[in-house]
């Protein structure tokens, strides 16, 4: 598959199959989003693969972001302490950086492999945290929902991307593009 | 449904609004009512599998699984579900 394809193809799925996922599929996912970039190359990433019904339904009642009936759920967790550490008040921020640029390797893997996926962010992360028996310096920053995709894609939908793009520096309102 | 079926069913949806609840004191306005919609459809699949069959819920849940992602990309037109899902609901009350 095209990279470029893929980018823009890929929507948030929120409906699935109930046809489980490869063991082998879902490493690969894990190792796409351990491979994306770190800052300072602090790397303090941690992914918990979640493939047990029982503790997926429980994750799905702790996040009102997630929908349907996923088969998997991938958490992207942040070890806070080893962030902090190495970059002082810039671990927090550093670490989310980094789990994003994970979680959309993920997506992008995924979305090859025909495997749906969606992140959630709205969940509770020390109730989840607690679930997965997380130590406390480790924190689960962000959560992909995985299945087979059930229906049509999402649409995908944007602001035009004139409105949004600037060349060389800051275009003024009203004033043409070029 | 057994009554320890019903509970747990009734159980991950409390633990659904009360995340909700501690997560909306920080998410965008808009998704109080996604969100109310939603377990609206959440307390209508229970009710269904307890065997409490209604064309109005049902009708109503159809309605909320095909509009409420509205929320993302239109919100006049998401207001504009929820006034017609009032109006649906609202119609067999008495
Ligand atoms: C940081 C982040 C958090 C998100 N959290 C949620 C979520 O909790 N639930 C959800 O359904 N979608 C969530 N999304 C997905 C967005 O709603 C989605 O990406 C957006 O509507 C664009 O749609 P597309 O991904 O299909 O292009 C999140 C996206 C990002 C980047």
């Amino acid at each position: 598959m095209d990279l470029f394809e893929a980018i823009m193809e890929r929507r948030s799925v929120r409906s699935y199959q109930g046809r489980p996922i490869p063991v082998g599929d879902l490493e690969r996912l894990v190792k796409a989003a351990h491979w994306a970039p770190s800052a300072g190359n602090i790397n303090p990433r941690h992914f918990v693969t979640v493939t047990e019904p029982k503790i997926v339904e429980a994750i799905k009642a702790l996040s009102p972001g997630m929908f349907g009936g996923p088969v998997a759920v991938i958490v992207l967790c942040s070890d806070r302490a080893k962030a902090e550490k190495r970059a002082s008040s810039n671990g927090y921020i550093y670490s989310i950086m980094d789990v994003s640029m994970s979680a959309q390797n993920l997506l992008l893997a995924a979305h090859a492999l025909g495997i749906g996926a969606c992140v959630v962010r709205s969940f509770h992360a020390k109730a989840v945290g607690s679930l997965l028996g997380c130590p406390e310096h480790v924190v689960p920053e962000l959560l992909v929902a995985l299945g087979y995709p059930q229906g049509n894609l999402g649409q995908g939908i944007r602001p035009p991307l004139e409105d949004l793009s600037h060349n060389e520096r800051w275009r003024q309102e009203g004033s043409s593009h070029e | 449904m057994s009554s320890a079926d019903l509970r747990g069913e009734a159980h991950k949806l409390l633990c659904y609004m009360a995340t909700s609840a501690r997560n909306l004191v920080g998410e965008p306005p808009m998704y109080g009512p996604f969100r109310l919609v939603d377990a609206s459809s959440r307390l209508i699949d229970i009710l269904e599998r307890q065997g409490v069959d209604d064309g109005t819920l049902t009708e109503a849940r159809a309605l909320i699984e095909e509009k409420k992602y509205l929320v993302m990309n239109d919100e006049d037109a998401f207001v504009e579900f929820l006034d017609d899902l009032v109006m649906l609901l609202a119609r067999s009350l008495v």
